[in-house]
């Protein structure tokens, strides 16, 4: 066996991880293109780019609504679900359980709790600020969990039965809201069905920060990841700090579907099921799997907000429910095809 | 000396399993630990391998206290091969192998032709270069456990930790990996620490015994020396017969009851 | 009109009008936001119905609408951008508006996303006939329609003052059963749907209850049974105009119903929800009248 034996054997896989990368990352730009392009208000294709090419005009509708609206909304869709999609990839690898997803660690369930609060309870309370406070809620919670579940070190077994235990907690919270200051839920649940209707500039700003910075950094990680995969004993035995790497990783999680879902709301499935897809797709080597990840959920959330706000127009649908609708079919079929091979 | 344990106590939780045990390997030999279940011999060779941290006492690794070194660079030194090793269900062989070299990468480098060159011999001895790109959950199980040996392999390891390397394999694949732990031991100098259960494989592939028994040590020593009647009668509760195969002058043992 | 009460009127507007601190264009709403509109506006876009009830009545249409306000007939004219709970931004903007009304307790926590559509916006509430007579008011003020306003705002109290001074002195004990009969909640005085009572003179069996939510109690059927009300009110939020369904569907199921003197007595009435209890507005004088002849059929027969 020659010196290069070892690359020619490694390398179709390799291959077919690069040009998995390329397909999503078109797709990608292609969603990206569409949902700036397509909205309630129709504006010629050319239209919207020749708008683009040049700044916002105050006085042009159209030029408005595609810098205003549709943009800042596109490019919020896009990090929301890279964000979702890397946490739940990072979270099924780290507790080594394909159901994992980024709402397991009470995260979720710690923001929509703050958010409620904020809105709700507290008179006066500004709306610019909930995003914020959803923040904190999010991160206090992710803390939280993980504090209840140490013990001389973090199980995935632990983290998760933390998880469930908190998000329960919080859910119950944010249900005993509703129901004593019920008057104001409708606008509420549409928070908490998640969605990205109205995101604009200053959703932009308050998102990018952190999920640019622990989005690049959890892309690095792969390596970790996938040496974890392979069983507590096996990763210290390769030189893994095991519970150091753990908390890392979870805390990346953690700051990844804070900032999203605080900006968006609960958008549940992208990251449970965008892992997922890309595994049947190309294998789960986290070197991959995790800026593959980051595209897909980009790609498909954008792609899903195109549909919730043109399918039942001028009726916006919840996002979750057309991501699900889109997603499912397609991880299914991907199933069948892997199984029946 | 390569690798040893001084008054090392080892406990889970509260309960004390292993209580100020002490030995030494020496570098070059194969020694196996023997005995009846909960004697704490996995919980010995987890010490050994700094996974398990010790209650008290020290374990010397190159005559340097493995808990002042880093765990990567005792991963460096110490390859271990835990029981039930699990691997994901798409990963190739190539790929589980190229993992062993983990421990001479930092995070952000690449794979380099050096690490490559190590992959290929690491396949090449343990004669898994044809399974390359199979998966690994798809090998029949003496294949599985070569795959594993050439992840451990890929560390460039001195010192080889197997827990109970052949307990899941039939009796054609246990041969198979003892065979080849015995050459890699005979050509690399590969010093190897076993955890078996069958006393007969332990004989005849090991330098040096141990017979553990409530987490401490009954006898030590060559298999023909120690392995008597008294002993299993002693340390397993069992009556036997030992015998010596005259072509290898290694003993043999032959269970026929139970000591009540 | 008699001198008394066209000087009671008067004194009313002047009341409503100094309560409500005005600089020229600039006002404060309730979600406490003080707005300076530069110009009168054009182009208002309404998210709530009651916003666009008034807004016609003031014959100032607004250009944008939600889907929920059909009322009156010409607005189904006008443009609608979404629904009253989740907006469409696009549209919103697309319709150019140079100012915003809608709800305070449903639309103050979309001012975070409202901000794309730059205008100016304004929430109100309206939970009270004093608040209907307010807002009026208020939307005269905004598009500079103060002589129809102080109409609006005058037959209103016309007609309320003719249905109050035949109003007998008894005092007639009612509750309004808010909601389905699995989960029904009970209107109290400060609530829209209550303030009608307290107009007509009624005692409230709500008002002894707490609050479970602003303006409304939970009590069971046990404990009305023991209040024992002479008149019943039920409600239910329209939901779907192809399957209508009686707000009192489901309450016979419970056998203390069939127990109160007012089911016995035939004292139990259904209440139109769009006028008494969904969209707020002038026609609040509509479900007054329709309750005072409920109330005191003996009164008000044939009206």
């Amino acid at each position: 066996m020659s010196n290069n034996s070892v690359t020619t054997i490694v390398g179709p896989k390799r291959r077919r991880q690069w040009i998995t990368l390329v397909v999503l990352a078109v797709l990608a730009i292609l969603a990206i293109t569409a949902s700036i392009s397509i909205g309630p208000v129709s504006i010629p294709f050319f239209q919207v780019w020749e708008l683009l090419a040049k700044p916002p005009v105050q006085s042009d509708i159209s030029s408005q609504i595609v810098w205003n609206i549709r943009l800042p909304r596109t490019l919020v869709g896009c990090l929301v679900g890279a964000g979702l999609a890397i946490s739940g990839a990072l979270l099924q690898g780290v507790m080594r359980n394909p159901l994992a997803d980024p709402h397991i660690i009470g995260v979720s369930s710690g923001a929509g709790f703050a958010a409620v609060t904020a809105m709700i309870v507290i008179p006066n309370f500004p709306p610019s600020l909930v995003p914020m406070a959803a923040f904190t809620g999010a991160m206090a919670s992710g803390i939280l969990v993980y504090a209840l579940a140490w013990r001389a070190g973090v199980s995935p077994m632990r983290m998760i039965l933390s998880g469930v235990a908190v998000s329960a907690l919080m859910n119950a919270g944010t249900s005993a809201v509703l129901n004593i200051y019920s008057e104001n839920v409708q606008s509420v649940m549409s928070w908490l069905a998640g969605g990205l209707a109205g995101r604009g500039w200053h959703h932009w700003h308050q998102l990018w920060p952190y999920i640019l910075i622990a989005g690049s950094i959890a892309l690095l990680t792969g390596r970790q990841v996938n040496v974890l995969l392979l069983g507590d004993e096996m990763a210290t035995g390769l030189g893994v700090r095991v519970e150091r790497v753990r908390m890392m990783l979870i805390m990346l999680a953690c700051i990844l579907t804070a900032a999203a879902v605080s900006v968006s709301g609960l958008i549940g499935f992208v990251g449970l099921i965008v892992p997922h897809i890309i595994r049947l797709i190309a294998g789960s080597d986290y070197r991959f799997l995790l800026p593959a990840s980051a595209l897909g959920g980009a790609t498909l959330l954008v792609l899903a907000d195109i549909a919730a706000r043109m399918v039942l127009d001028p009726i916006e649908l919840p996002v979750g429910i057309l991501t699900a609708c889109l997603g499912a079919p397609f991880f299914l079929y991907l199933l069948r095809r892997r199984t029946t091979h | 000396m390569i690798l040893a344990a001084k008054k090392i106590t080892l406990s889970y939780e509260s309960t004390i399993i292993v209580p100020e045990l002490s030995l030494l390997i020496e570098s070059g030999e194969i020694v196996t630990f023997i005995g009846p279940n909960g004697s704490g011999k996995s919980t010995i060779l987890k010490a050994l391998a700094r996974y398990l941290k010790t209650r008290s006492g020290v374990v010397y690794l190159n005559g340097q206290d493995i808990q002042s070194m880093s765990t990567k660079r005792v991963a460096q030194q110490l390859a271990i091969l835990p029981q039930t090793p699990h691997a994901p269900a798409d990963l190739t062989v190539v790929e589980l192998v190229s993992r062993g070299r983990t421990p001479h990468l930092n995070w952000w480098q690449r794979s380099g032709t050096n690490d490559y060159e190590v992959v290929r011999w690491a396949l090449e001895q343990t004669k898994t270069s044809h399974l390359a790109d199979r998966l690994v959950g798809t090998l029949s199980g003496g294949e599985r456990q070569r795959a594993w040996i050439a992840m451990a392999l890929a560390q460039s390891p001195q010192v080889l930790l197997l827990d109970e390397p052949t307990t899941y394999l039939d009796i054609c694949h246990q041969l198979e990996v003892m065979e080849l732990i015995s050459r890699l031991n005979r050509e690399l100098g590969l010093t190897v620490v076993m955890v078996l259960h069958d006393i007969n494989q332990a004989a005849r592939y090991s330098h040096r015994l141990i017979a553990l028994k409530n987490g401490a040590i009954i006898r030590q020593g060559a298999p023909q020396e120690i392995l008597t009647e008294e002993l299993l009668t002693e340390v397993f509760k069992v009556k036997a017969l030992v015998k010596t195969d005259s072509s290898s002058g290694c003993p043999v043992c032959l269970p026929y009851g139970i000591v009540e | 009109m008699t001198k008394a009460i066209k000087i009671s009127l008067l004194i009313a507007l002047i009341t409503l009008v100094s309560v409500i601190p005005v600089l020229s264009g600039t006002f404060t709403d309730e979600s406490g936001r003080t707005v300076t509109l530069p110009n009168k506006p054009e182009r208002i876009v309404a998210l709530s119905p009651w916003a666009v009830e008034i807004l016609f009545a003031l014959d100032y249409p607004p250009v944008g609408r939600p889907s929920s306000a059909v009322y009156p007939e010409e607005a189904l004219q006008v443009p609608a951008h979404g629904t009253s709970y989740r907006l469409n931004y696009e549209r919103i903007i697309a319709l150019r508006p140079d100012l915003i009304i809608g709800n305070d307790n449903l639309h103050r926590s979309f001012l975070d996303q409202l901000v794309s559509v730059n205008a100016p916006v304004l929430l109100y509430d309206i939970d009270s006939y004093q608040d209907v007579l307010e807002k009026v008011t208020i939307l005269g003020q905004i598009t500079g329609q103060t002589k129809q306003a102080a109409k609006i705002n005058s037959d209103l109290e016309t007609r309320l003052s003719k249905l109050t001074s035949k109003l007998p002195n008894k005092k007639l004990t009612a509750v309004v059963l808010v909601g389905s009969s699995e989960a029904f909640s009970v209107a109290k005085g400060n609530s829209y749907i209550g303030n009608q009572l307290q107009i007509l003179g009624v005692d409230n069996i709500g008002d002894r209850g707490p609050e479970h939510r602003p303006g409304f109690t939970k009590l069971s059927l046990e404990y009305i049974a023991q209040a024992n009300p002479d008149v019943i009110f039920a409600v239910k939020p329209a939901v779907d105009p192809n399957n209508p369904s009686s707000a009192l569907d489901g309450y016979d199921k419970n056998p203390l119903w069939a127990s109160l003197s007012a089911v016995q007595n035939g004292r139990v009435y259904e209440l139109d929800p769009v006028i008494s209890f969904m969209n707020p507005g002038p026609r609040i004088i509509d479900s007054l009248e329709f309750m005072a002849q409920c109330l005191y059929p003996e009164v008000f027969a044939g009206e």
